[in-house]
């Protein structure tokens, strides 16, 4: 122990400035393994956590926080370039690839960072019926799309409800001499999700939008769907069954920023579909006046359904995950339940959960450093670890 | 006045003189950061014949009073050409010929011609994808000088409209690498992909310029980036694709930031150029550029280097325009002092071995 002691202050001093290599300890480490220590001292070498030491001292050169977590993960962070992340020339556009869709020098993925999530899943903007592929991005790291972008099953984005049928124009601007065939109603909308898979399961050959049509029929692209209320979300399972009865395959869809999954737990426990919770809204209700009450999270925690939160921004009373996760506590989920909910489940969801979303030797060492219990209205991050880069200074 | 109207007149459509002279000046600016003391530029016909400290002893001499540099090279000049270089049927028109929007007698080249721009690369509008083959014009003589030396891309939220495909920066990269990918031979997308037609292509923020770089390398396109703010901070990246980067005209009085990244390109060894949009700066942008260059820090030998050697670089013509050496185009400009310095006055402007401009002596003393 001694020994590895002494290594790990070496590997500390030995790093200046902007390295990615430290020792951090903590008074209490929130593993999102199950499992919590005390006194933990963690080491990262290169970016990553290499060795745990429960029940040891800070060394000198040490990071220190009274509480470390992981970094958190938020799935629904829609941190992309607004208007020009989607492509409006057609309603169904699954080429549109989210990487195109980001600013690395957007201003917007410091804060990010600094409020403790150190991963971000970022679609298309949600105006087509469906948008593009999503992926998933470290927050703060080298300023090249390889650099950040985590490797991970591709993933289908779009949006049930009234925001892609919101006008029978484009999502912006005023139409001059655009031609235009967005859908006007859900009625529309849902057409077009069925019609897409319809006719990509029928191609006889398929053109490269329809292959990643079949490729999320195969449930080897998994289907992120926004659907904020009931009726929408069933539209999305319903689609899920309907193609599974129809022999055309087994979707793996995920309802993204479902504030009234609540209601119907029943057909997500069926279906085994994960749920992205939207920020708390402020007055009780999201976009498409979808119910969402303070102990959503905990409901479906309860009903068995894998739940995460997310803290995009909007009508919410605060944007930031922490304080999100404090809500779902006010609502009943335990400390620790919060915490897989904005770390280690949507990293699973996302399929990154090899690389983030726990403490663990051989990930990424994306680190939280708090002044006290995470999510109390009091406590705060102090210090934040990407991938071994330290954005948030706790010294 | 007269000897001006004179000339402006023959230029129009008389041949290039055919006589051999040799101009002498204390200094001579080559435009690839030297300068020779005491040195002989001799033209013969369109051409230098050589610069030296001799000339040959039969040759007509004039001693001019001041120093030589190249003329400058107006890279993105759009002047006369106003929307005649947007051809809006289409989102891409690699073959639409920029020569046939340069306007031989427009009133605004005179003026630029007396700011010491002896060449001009006219390139397509912005907001096309591929907005087509860019022209060198001589504005003095009111000839076009090549026809399509690069090829312009716009890969910028400028490309992206609400009233056509694409909308998205995803639709954008979709378009222009399908099209790239299914380019026949001989075409000009081809053609910059075989690395024998150099792109401009526009990049107006960090994250356009980051991925504009890597489409550029991955298709193994050679050019510039027009725009591209804050270069220092994308520098890797060019420098890893092997871009240059052509920098919007400056203002004097404008902010350093330009300077800061055309300092930390020079010194990365990124080549860089400045357009003039003499359109919308007036037709001193150049000048004023070299202005704000100094002032902000950067080497006046540099900064004369980025709007005559380094620009011809960018626009594929090294070879034939751009630094004073033997076999180029005899694009010569005797400034008052040095060139980069605002004070200094353009006393006279030959183009093609052609005496196209002389200033009128001014005030007393001068």
């Amino acid at each position: 122990m001694m020994l590895n002691l002494l290594a790990l202050t070496a590997a500390a001093f030995a790093a200046p400035e902007g390295e990615t290599s430290w020792t951090v300890h903590a008074d209490r480490l929130y593993t999102s393994t199950g499992v919590v220590h005390e006194n933990a001292l963690v080491v990262v070498e290169d970016g990553k956590i290499t060795a745990i030491s429960p029940g040891v001292e800070a060394t000198r050169d040490a990071l220190t926080a009274p509480v470390i977590t992981a970094g958190m993960v938020d799935a629904s962070a829609r941190l992309n370039v607004g208007t020009r992340s989607v492509e409006q020339s057609s309603e169904v556009t699954p080429t549109i690839d989210a990487r195109y869709g980001v600013d690395l020098f957007d201003p917007r993925w410091k804060r990010l960072a600094a409020s403790g999530i150190t991963t971000a899943f970022i679609t298309p903007l949600n105006e087509n019926c469906i948008g593009g592929l999503g992926a998933a991005f470290k927050t703060a790291g080298p300023a090249s799309i390889d650099g950040r972008m985590l490797e991970s099953a591709p993933m289908l984005c779009g949006a049930i409800g009234s925001q892609p049928s919101r006008r029978n124009s484009p999502a912006f601007g005023q139409p001059r001499n655009f031609f235009n065939r967005r859908p006007t109603t859900r009625m529309g909308v849902e057409w077009e999700w069925r019609r897409s898979f319809f006719e990509a399961a029928q191609a006889e050959e398929p053109d490269v939008q329809q292959k990643i049509l079949l490729d999320a029929l195969a449930g080897t692209t998994g289907v992120f769907v926004q659907a904020y209320a009931t009726q929408d979300i069933r539209t999305a399972v319903f689609l899920e069954e309907e193609m599974e009865r129809e022999g055309f395959g087994q979707m793996r869809i995920v309802i993204d920023a479902g504030a009234e999954a609540w209601r119907e737990p029943d057909m997500l426990v069926r279906t085994d579909t994960a749920v992205i919770l939207p920020p708390l809204p402020s007055q009780g209700r999201t976009t498409d006046q979808a119910l969402m009450p303070l102990d959503c999270a905990k409901k479906l925690s309860d009903a068995g359904i894998t739940v995460a939160l997310s803290a995009h921004p909007g009508s919410s009373a605060s944007p930031r995950l922490d304080v999100q996760a404090g809500y779902a506590m006010r609502g009943g989920l335990t400390r620790e339940q919060a915490l897989l909910a904005v770390t280690f489940t949507p990293a699973q969801i996302l399929g990154i959960d090899e690389r983030v979303g726990s403490v663990e030797v051989g990930k990424d060492a994306d680190l939280v450093l708090w002044n006290g219990e995470p999510f109390e209205a009091t406590t705060r991050p102090i210090g934040v670890l990407v991938g071994g880069r330290l954005e948030l200074d706790p010294r | 006045m007269l000897s001006l109207c004179i000339l402006s007149a023959a230029s129009l459509w008389a041949a290039p003189a055919e006589d051999t002279f040799a101009l002498r000046a204390t200094q001579v600016h080559i435009g690839d950061g030297t300068v020779l003391l005491d040195a002989f530029v001799v033209v013969e016909g369109d051409k230098i014949k050589s610069v030296g400290q001799s000339a040959p002893g039969d040759v007509r001499i004039v001693d001019v009073d001041g120093q030589i540099a190249p003329g400058f090279i107006a890279l993105g000049e759009t002047t006369g050409a106003s929307g005649e270089n947007r051809e809006s049927a289409r989102k891409s028109t690699p073959l639409a010929d920029l020569s046939h929007a340069f306007d031989p007698h427009h009133p605004g080249w005179k003026p630029l011609v007396a700011q010491g721009v002896t060449t001009v690369l006219m390139t397509a509008d912005s907001s096309r994808i591929a907005g087509g083959l860019a022209t060198l014009v001589s504005p003095a003589r009111g000839e076009v000088v090549q026809r399509g030396v690069a090829l312009t891309l716009g890969l910028s939220s400028r490309s992206l409209s609400l009233t056509e495909e694409p909308t998205s920066y995803a639709g954008l990269y979709d378009h222009v690498t399908s099209a790239f990918e299914g380019a026949a031979d001989g075409s000009p997308l081809a053609r910059a992909r075989a690395g024998e037609l150099p792109v401009m292509i526009e990049a107006l923020t960090r994250m356009e310029v980051l991925r504009a770089a890597g489409f550029a390398k991955e298709m193994g396109l050679s050019g510039a980036i027009v725009g591209a703010p804050k270069a220092d901070e994308t520098l890797d990246v060019l420098r890893d694709a092997g871009l240059g980067v052509v920098f919007e005209p400056l203002r004097p009085g404008g902010s350093d930031d330009v300077v800061d990244s055309a300092m930390a390109l020079a010194e990365a060894g990124v080549p860089f150029a400045f357009a003039s949009d003499a359109a919308s700066a007036g037709p001193a942008a150049i000048r004023m550029t070299l202005g704000a260059c100094t002032r902000g820090g950067l080497d006046a030998k540099t900064a004369l280097k980025a709007v005559t050697g380094s620009a011809a670089e960018i626009a594929g013509v090294g070879d034939t325009h751009g630094t004073i050496a033997g076999g180029k185009a005899a694009d010569l400009v005797v400034w008052s002092g040095d060139p980069a310095d605002l004070t200094s006055r353009v006393r006279a402007v030959y183009a093609a071995g052609e005496l196209v401009h002389e200033a009128e002596e001014r005030g007393a003393g001068r």
